[in-house]
């Protein structure tokens, strides 16, 4: 199987970084030729962060000096363990920690992650010079949408400030992001982002099955398969192409194969918009609707999504795939604070 | 050592707090069906469910995830109850 590729990087400062210790009053200077492995990271779409053990005022303002501050979503500066750091910086980036690496000069705060967080990758801080060789950063596919991803985690921390700091219903907040939610057939250009989506998307996944762009474009040529991608913008700006749906069409059944949503997402309602669509769709052209279901240990919210939505379990074979159908009795409506588009 | 009791009340305000459709005119009994008003959808009822867990510190297994467990106070109270007595056997 294919080594999973990085997501985050989680750099420590003091000779890894940089060299010298900053709180001893060093004049530390940047690694040589560090900043560009950091730049080409960022473009590669794999996010950076910081675990240090330092003062945190003084860290970022050197940070800032070098320009490259920039580049670290939620930077963890303080004195507490880097396991904690980086328990934090998940949290805040909402990944898995297997898809982490973390380089540091000392083996003992390798250790003390590793202790943590077994599923991290820990380097040493000499080992920056080749990080861009590395099998788990050479296998990424870069594409339009990971060169955006740092942004979008930007726009996505503002956000979450706002909503924090909003008074009112968690709904009435929704309806102050003026969402555009838009539903479309997938053509050519899509199809390496969603190859990207089937591999990447572990929460809101309908299976966990991953289609490559081959298999990805039969899908979107063949009569009896709709393949649809949906992209959502919201007044901070674009989340990008965020959704995914392929439906089969046989003897007047559909089947929802694979639904699956971005976790930039969450707590949006989009993944029940798009089911939505594809219930009434099914009832008005008069087919039943089905959908291949596979749990997960990560994907509850999904189960959530599709027996919210009156799915029920009819079979379920010995490796607990699961069929569900929905009577399409009752459909719910489409969320009221968000502008559908559909382009199909 | 006992199981939280159910606490109708608390989660009459967090429904009332959390909910555009019932202001301070509608009336939300025990009874009330959550759902049928079309106002309420599957985030809200996801919702619901972490607020549950959360308040009886329990999970709800897979196969209690559907709207007829969280259509009313009643419901999730009986839900709880179910879930609790389970947990005692």
């Amino acid at each position: 199987m294919q080594e999973k590729s990085l997501k985050c990087v989680v750099w420590d400062l003091d000779d890894t970084l940089w060299s010298g210790t900053l709180v001893e009053g060093d004049d530390v200077q940047l690694m040589p030729g560090i900043e560009d492995i950091i730049k080409t990271l960022d473009s590669y779409g794999v996010l950076q962060s910081i675990a240090s053990k330092n003062n945190y005022d003084d860290a970022i303002e050197k940070l800032n000096k070098f320009g490259i501050a920039e580049y670290f979503l939620f930077p963890q500066v303080s004195w507490n363990p880097k396991s904690s750091a980086i328990g934090v910086i998940r949290d805040k980036l909402n990944i898995s920690l297997d898809t982490f690496l973390f380089i540091d000069d000392q083996p003992y705060e390798q250790n003390e992650v590793s202790a943590q967080h077994p599923d991290i990758e820990c380097l040493s801080a000499a080992a920056y010079v080749d990080l861009l060789a590395h099998s788990r950063i050479r296998n990424i596919q870069v594409t339009d949408d990971s060169k955006q991803r740092r942004l979008r985690y930007m726009e996505n921390a503002l956000r979450q400030n706002d909503e924090q700091e909003f008074v009112g219903t968690p709904e009435d907040f929704l309806a102050t992001l003026d969402m555009v939610f838009t539903i479309s057939v997938a053509k050519p250009e899509d199809l390496i982002r969603a190859e990207e989506l089937t591999e990447r998307t572990n929460q809101l996944n309908s299976t966990g099955i991953t289609y490559d762009r081959d298999e990805l474009a039969f899908f979107m040529s063949s009569p009896d398969h709709l393949l649809l991608v949906c992209d959502l913008t919201d007044r901070y700006g674009s989340y990008g192409k965020i959704g995914l749906a392929l439906v089969e069409t046989k003897n007047q059944i559909d089947t929802i194969k694979l639904l699956l949503m971005s976790c930039r997402t969450a707590a949006r309602g989009v993944g029940s918009s798009l089911l939505i669509y594809l219930m009434k769709r099914a009832k008005e052209r008069g087919h039943g609707l089905r959908a291949n279901f596979r749990r997960t240990q990560r994907n509850r919210q999904m189960l959530a999504t599709y027996q919210f939505a009156n799915f029920k379990e009819i079979s379920r074979d010995d490796e607990n795939n699961i069929l569900f159908e929905c009577d399409l009795s009752t459909i719910q409506d489409y969320a009221r604070y968000i502008k559908l588009i559909i382009d199909v | 050592m006992g199981h939280k009791k159910f606490d109708r009340e608390a989660l009459r305000q967090f429904i009332v707090k959390n909910m555009n459709v019932f202001d301070d005119e509608v009336v939300l009994l025990d009874d009330t069906n959550l759902f049928t008003s079309g106002f309420v959808n599957s985030i809200f009822a996801m919702r619901l469910l972490n607020y549950l867990e959360t308040e009886y510190e329990l999970e709800i297994p897979d196969e209690f995830i559907s709207l007829t467990h969280f259509s009313s106070i009643y419901a999730m109270h009986e839900l709880i109850n179910n879930l609790q007595q389970v947990e005692l056997t």
